[in-house]
């Protein structure tokens, strides 16, 4: 039951996604936190948004999650420069981890940007301020998305690649995964990979 | 017999060793000695025939198959005496068991609980302002001290508590001039004589009846309820506010806790508990979502925004995570019986206070540090909002508390020594003794031992109770209620 839905861990390190937390400051090991606290910003989006129940939300689970989301923000913040090829990247990880169709019919796409500026509604806001209104970092999040791949409502029209409600192919990983190698990648550049983390992908792939 | 294969709660000789107490039971091994399927929604229909609900226990040993949710225990508590056990259920039901009382034909049946009552006590509603359901699940249930022949609880779900007055009945009127004996109207006409009606014995029945109903006084979730030690007041509390109640009147409470930001954007903590010392009647505590207790002090202030004491343990460096702070939120907190000692349960700990001493935990024990690693996991399904409770034994020596894989902890604080032990229908038949249950945290897995990735996180103990003088115990299994008590010879 545990990890259920996951992808298994890539990282070399022994402690991988769950394991301790490391300093953003180590060095190899940040790609290791990095990924970390990306997934856990995704699950907690997910979380925030994709849940229409019937009853009211605990409203100690809300605040938590937005806690959550809050100190990595925060984090991200106080990094500096924030790469928009990680920030686009990383939506593409959110969208791909998304739930499929037939979850939460009518449940917004995490992708939205007008989602973003809103907190949940049982926290009564009227405004649309929310906890993501910096202008920067929305900007920086949701720039240069192609999302019809990972486009996932049954309702749009059939303009999109026959692979619109397949499972992400390995390639679509891979793109994925690039800014995560070593390398900083500038957003125009097309996405290099090591060759050995490209072995390992395959590996790890081929192995689950 | 190798001294390591014992538990570290077995002496090295190998019979087990006592859990110090000083309730003079002994023996340390626990035995099962009731296993109860609280009655589902069908068979309740069946039992309001019957007039003896003492008959009616036979029936819960069947075996039901099938589990709907609406069984699931949401709330065990036994009353000031231990002489009743009271459920409550996600269904909003509340069933009450009693003690089979001592009788020389039949000692072994001493300290087995039978059926006494059930009532429907809270029904769903629905937010129409919100277009939101409220759940009818009784979220704590609290006993009032016995007063007169009669018993009263509380009962509350997210948005109302009630009071309700559970009574017996065994006699009956009869012989009334204006209705005849299957209580049809005569006609006056045919009246000729008067007489006085006489009460005579009827079979026992326990009749449970709503006497208070506080509604309309919490915008958000009640987790807590407490009754006051001059037994007048009790408070109830919810996400953000905590209100001081009269049980005598139901159309005012006094709002005594406030911690609703003005901007609800700057929300970043919740109440996640709150509980009244056992004797002092001006002093509570409650509990947040960042791992801090207040106790306040009523006689400070009308609002007691501002605490009396503070109680938080500073975050050790080394064990920091994403997840520091929602695995510091703490999930229950419950006073000694003495008063002198606070009890907090978050996810991975149980820790004992010292109320003076603010600045950290007199004791701190580990429930399931191995899922310490499995934290995202734990976030990804939800399980790390969990909320389990603790509870103390009577003479505040022994503390227990729930987790997974249906297993429940008990630590004592004298010796040191802790348990596990497991509720569950397939290892446990009437008076077996418990065995010990261990999880093998990595490398080789010894024989009966369960690896942690074998835990299943869908069987979580949530809710114990425990007698307030003698070892006896009750454990919520989902839909199942196990009591357990200690072996004697």
């Amino acid at each position: 039951m545990l990890g259920k839905g996951e992808k298994r861990k890539f990282d070399e390190h022994e402690d991988g996604l769950e394991g301790k937390i490391l300093s953003p400051s180590d060095g190899p090991s940040k790609v290791s936190y990095t990924l970390q606290r990306q997934t856990i910003f995704n699950i907690s989006l997910m979380k925030l948004y994709n849940h229409r129940p019937l009853t009211e939300p605990s409203l100690q689970k809300t605040v938590l999650i937005n806690n959550m989301l809050r100190r990595i923000q925060e984090e991200l913040k106080q990094e500096g420069s924030l790469r928009p090829v990680f920030a686009s990247a990383a939506a593409a990880a959110a969208a791909a981890a998304a739930s499929p169709p037939s979850g939460a019919p009518g449940g917004p796409k995490p992708e939205d940007p007008k989602l973003m500026d809103s907190l949940p509604g049982n926290f009564e806001i009227t405004t649309s301020t929310g906890f993501l209104t910096d202008l920067t970092l929305d900007d920086i999040l949701f720039a240069d998305i192609d999302t019809s791949m990972y486009d996932f409502d049954p309702c749009t029209s059939a303009s999109g690649t026959a692979s619109k409600v397949a499972p992400v192919s390995a390639d679509d990983l891979l793109k994925t995964l690039a800014p995560y190698s070593s390398q900083p990648v500038a957003p125009s550049q097309p996405f290099k990979m090591d060759l050995t983390e490209l072995d390992h992908i395959m590996e790890v792939l081929v192995g689950s | 017999m190798e001294r390591e294969r014992l538990g570290p709660w077995c002496s090295p000789t190998g019979s087990p060793a006592p859990l110090s107490c000083e309730t003079g039971c002994g023996e340390g091994s626990w035995i099962l000695v009731y296993r109860l399927l609280v009655p589902t929604q069908v068979s309740l229909l069946s039992m309001e025939e019957d007039i003896d609900t003492r008959k009616i226990n036979n029936s819960f040993l069947r075996d039901h198959s099938y589990a709907t949710e609406a069984d699931i225990i949401s709330t065990v508590e036994f009353n000031h005496t231990g002489e009743l056990l009271a459920t409550g259920d996600k269904g909003g039901r509340v069933v009450i068991f009693q003690r089979e009382q001592e009788s020389k034909n039949q000692v072994h049946r001493r300290g087995e609980y039978n059926v006494y009552s059930t009532f429907q006590s809270h029904e769903p509603e629905f937010d129409y302002l919100k277009s939101l359901e409220i759940e009818e699940k009784i979220n704590k249930i609290r006993w009032l001290p016995q007063q007169n022949a009669a018993y009263f609880l509380l009962s509350t779900n997210d948005k109302t508590v009630k009071l309700w007055k559970v009574s017996e009945r065994d006699k009956r009127p009869e012989g009334y001039n204006l209705k005849d004996e299957e209580g049809r109207l005569r006609d006056p006409a045919t009246i000729t004589t008067l007489r006085v009606p006489v009460l005579r014995p009827m079979d026992l029945m326990v009749e449970a009846t709503p006497r208070r109903v506080f509604a309309n006084a919490h915008t958000y979730h009640i987790n807590s309820i407490s009754v006051n030690s001059d037994y007048e007041t009790y408070m109830s509390a919810d996400d953000l506010r905590i209100n001081l109640w009269n049980f005598e009147i139901t159309n005012q409470s006094f709002n005594i806790v406030d911690i609703k930001p003005a901007n609800m954007e700057e929300l970043t903590e919740v109440i996640t508990a709150a509980e009244f010392h056992p004797h002092h009647c001006n002093t509570f505590v409650y509990s947040s979502s960042k791992g801090t207790i207040r106790l306040c002090d009523m006689r400070a202030s009308a609002l007691c925004d501002r605490h009396t004491k503070f109680f938080e343990e500073p975050e050790d460096p080394s064990n920091r995570s994403f997840f520091s702070e929602i695995i510091s939120s703490i999930s229950d907190v419950k006073f000694s019986h003495s008063g002198r000692y606070i009890m907090t349960r978050d996810y991975l700990t149980v820790k004992v206070w010292d109320l003076n001493m603010e600045n950290r935990p007199i004791e701190t024990y580990q429930v399931h540090d191995y899922l310490r690693s499995k934290l995202c996991s734990l976030y990804e399904n939800d399980c790390i909002f969990d909320k389990f409770e603790c509870v103390w034994n009577g003479s505040d020596s022994v503390i227990m508390t729930g987790s997974y894989n249906n297993f429940f902890r008990m630590f004592d604080r004298n010796t040191k020594r802790d348990v596990t032990l497991e509720a569950s229908r397939e290892n446990s038949k009437p008076r077996a003794i418990l065995k010990p249950r261990k999880v093998c945290v990595g490398g080789k897995r010894r024989k009966d031992e369960i690896s942690v990735d074998s835990l299943d996180f869908s069987k979580k103990i949530l809710h114990t109770a425990w007698h307030p003088s003698e070892n006896i115990i009750a454990v919520a299994a989902t839909n199942n209620l196990y009591i357990f008590q200690d072996k004697v010879n």
